[in-house]
């Protein structure tokens, strides 16, 4: 057997790019007696090697469609429609990711460059992750993805909630994914291969006949129910988001969702649920309860950032539905609904963080909504943006939100997932007050303080903020981008769904 | 009672009763070796199924590690007392290198009767020795290259991120500015 024909090489080729340009930073640093080079600098680098491997990616994908033969590396990895869809999203989000961490307190300054590169790496691991049509690749996507977040959480300059938020998902992540390989373990015990495509075809036939390979997958399943944020595992969600910085809480609700989500489908692409009742109860019981656990979790939340953790648990929840609709034998239209949905939230939740991010004043600052009282008066475009973007996550129907809801909730009602719609419907009007409430900060509360003398600390912090271009550009083009696609939802709607 | 069954039974006991000292032992050292018990155990364990390449591997990486964890757990923490519990007295001392030898005796007499003595029966090919390795090289190297790759960033990816962990605020080792 050949090592590896040129063919796969150029199948390959994003991740290399992405790969080499992670150390391009580091080399710098290291040029430069391991002093830190600009931030600035090591950025662009960050950029530039995103940019090439999305071209790569993009052009890969055209290079395979002619070829009609997606698979390369003895059928390891593929770059089929929902690798597209995902990296290319993912590429995007870590682009705009970087652009916090340049500007944000906790994440620039020292120990860029080393962030940069675990940056680029958590990527790469999410392309391995997308691009993964065998269990193996899989499992060596995630722990790429997740071990080089760990780090990134822990070398924020705040020491203690960081510190803590880091080692909780490190040894919660582990525990995850020590199950998850005991799921794979298992299920390559029942189908002897570790090949997804094979899975999904003989997987409502076995889930039936063996209990251990139903075992394994409700372990491989435990496994993604921690990394999306699922209830039961879903606790971890708050206190990781809130105490890493806030562009890495941006990029983990948004890009390592979209990769997990978007591996997790893949799984479910065998329509085993049809023949086994149990399991599709259990995962509609999930669905349901996630959604208010993240809402009810959201509702008594003033910090925003830990609000923003809750309600991406509550989307989470939105996501299973259309994940379960999959699994019930609409492939293509439930992909559809998961990878608009995915896209939309992931586009909204990046600028709704980024607000976030631009607010913070220190470090160690914890933004809660007196934070934000009468920012409309101050900041009119930011405040406007993020209004446009919480209405958005809400679902309210001429923002982009309520399309991803409701192209989802149109596919579970059609699979007869009645009740399931309906508490996820609920859920969704209660989650609307969550995000109100901030509108309502901004616009109806005036700040009280105004007359106060204004200290020179905070003039400081004021002018600091203001120099935050790349996230001020980040938040007002998430607002933009979710009213044009808002506006042309169906031409997106048609664009992913050639793709699946 | 065949040897193989006595074996496996020798090992499991081994292997569960240690895994119980990891979690129960009051001191970390001896949680740690406890650690290295088990997962000697579990090599063993591996030797007895045949899986001669995973033995190897478990306690060439496991034990080793262990081993770096438990310098890593003395020089880190201030362990004094502990340590002291640890080498108190003569005969305890001669004790308890006795009892690991005889340990360590019982141990490999028990994968070398495994792997001379008792036929161990394959599910698939009669393949014994070096041939399973071999295999493993080969398909590590031409399958499954690409994963192998991606291991290796990943090794990167730690090796980095630790150094910056212990250099970032709040680390082990910090730049003193401010």
């Amino acid at each position: 057997m050949l090592l590896a024909s040129a063919a796969d090489l150029i199948v390959a080729s994003p991740l290399f790019v992405l790969f080499m340009g992670s150390l391009t930073p580091l080399i710098v640093k290291v040029l430069n007696k391991n002093k830190e080079p600009n931030n600035f600098l090591s950025m662009i680098q960050g950029v530039g090697t995103i940019l090439a491997a999305l071209l790569l990616m993009v052009t890969v994908y055209f290079l395979l469609l002619s070829r009609a033969n997606p698979f390369a590396f003895s059928n390891l990895i593929a770059v089929d429609g929902i690798a597209i869809i995902a990296s290319t999203t993912c590429l995007l989000l870590a682009l705009a990711s970087l652009f916090l961490m340049r500007d944000n307190q906790s994440t620039n300054g020292d120990q860029f460059a080393e962030l940069v590169f675990l940056t680029l790496n958590s990527v790469l691991g999410m392309l391995v992750l997308v691009m993964a049509t065998d269990l193996l690749t899989l499992f060596v996507g995630i722990e790429v993805m997740s071990l080089a977040l760990y780090m990134m959480i822990g070398i924020s300059h705040e020491q203690k909630l960081s510190k803590e938020a880091a080692i909780k998902y490190f040894v919660l992540g582990s525990f995850a994914s020590a199950i998850l390989l005991q799921g794979i373990a298992f299920i390559y015990g029942n189908l002897g291969t570790t090949s997804i495509t094979v899975l999904t075809e003989k997987a409502d036939l076995l889930i039936g006949q063996s209990p251990l390979f139903a075992v394994g997958m409700i372990f491989l399943m435990i496994g993604f129910l921690f990394k999306v944020s699922l209830f039961p595992f879903h606790v971890w969600t708050a206190d990781v988001y809130q105490g890493a910085p806030t562009p890495h809480t941006a990029f983990m609700s948004t890009a390592v969702k979209m990769a997990s989500f978007a591996a997790f489908a893949r799984i479910f692409v065998g329509s085993f649920l049809v023949n086994h009742d149990s399991m599709l109860n259990i995962l509609q019981w999930i669905g349901a309860i996630t959604i208010f656990a993240g809402n009810a979790g959201a509702l008594v939340q003033n910090n925003l950032k830990r609000m923003l953790a809750f309600s991406s648990v509550a989307h989470s929840g939105y996501i299973l539905m259309g994940i379960i609709v999959i699994g019930l034998g609409a492939t293509k239209l439930g992909m559809t609904a998961v990878m608009f949905y995915l896209v939309t939230y992931s586009i909204m939740n990046m600028g709704a963080l980024a607000m976030v991010s631009f607010l913070e004043k220190s470090y160690s600052d914890e933004i809660s909504t007196d934070h934000i009282k009468g920012l409309a008066y101050k900041r009119p475009w930011l405040a406007g943006s993020f209004t446009v973007l919480l209405i958005s996550l809400a679902g309210v129907p001429p923002a982009l939100g309520f399309f991803g809801k409701f192209f989802i909730f149109t596919q579970a009602l059609d699979q007869g997932l009645l009740w399931l719609t309906l508490w996820a419907g609920l859920g969704s009007v209660v989650g609307a007050y969550i995000y109100l409430k901030p509108i309502v900060y901004m616009y109806m509360i005036k700040d009280d303080d105004q007359n106060e003398v204004i200290s020179e600390a905070a003039k400081d912090h004021e002018v600091y903020n203001n120099r935050k271009w790349f996230t001020k550009t980040v938040v007002l083009a998430s607002a933009f981008t979710i009213l044009v696609i808002g506006l042309l939802n169906t031409l997106l709607y048609h664009l992913l769904s050639a793709r699946l | 009672m065949t040897a193989e069954v006595f074996l496996f039974w020798f090992l499991a006991i081994v292997t569960v009763v240690s895994a119980l000292g990891v979690l129960f032992m009051p001191n970390p050292i001896y949680s740690a070796f406890s650690l290295i018990m088990t997962m000697i155990g579990v090599s063993a364990l591996f030797a007895l199924l045949g899986a001669y390449f995973l033995a190897g591997v478990q306690v060439i990486v496991y034990a080793g590690a262990v081993l770096v964890l438990f310098v890593m757990v003395m020089m880190l923490f201030d362990l004094k007392s502990e340590i002291k519990a640890f080498t108190k007295g003569t005969l305890g001392g001669v004790f308890k290198i006795g009892s690991v030898a005889v340990l360590a005796g019982l141990i490999l007499s028990a994968i070398m009767v495994t792997t001379q003595g008792v036929a161990i029966k394959f599910q698939g090919q009669a393949d014994f020795g070096m041939q399973p390795t071999r295999l493993l090289g080969n398909k590590l190297f031409t399958q499954y290259v690409i994963i192998f790759e991606i291991l290796g960033a990943l090794l990167l990816v730690v090796a980095v991120g630790a150094v910056a962990l212990s250099r970032s605020k709040g680390g082990t080792h910090a730049r003193r500015i401010d």
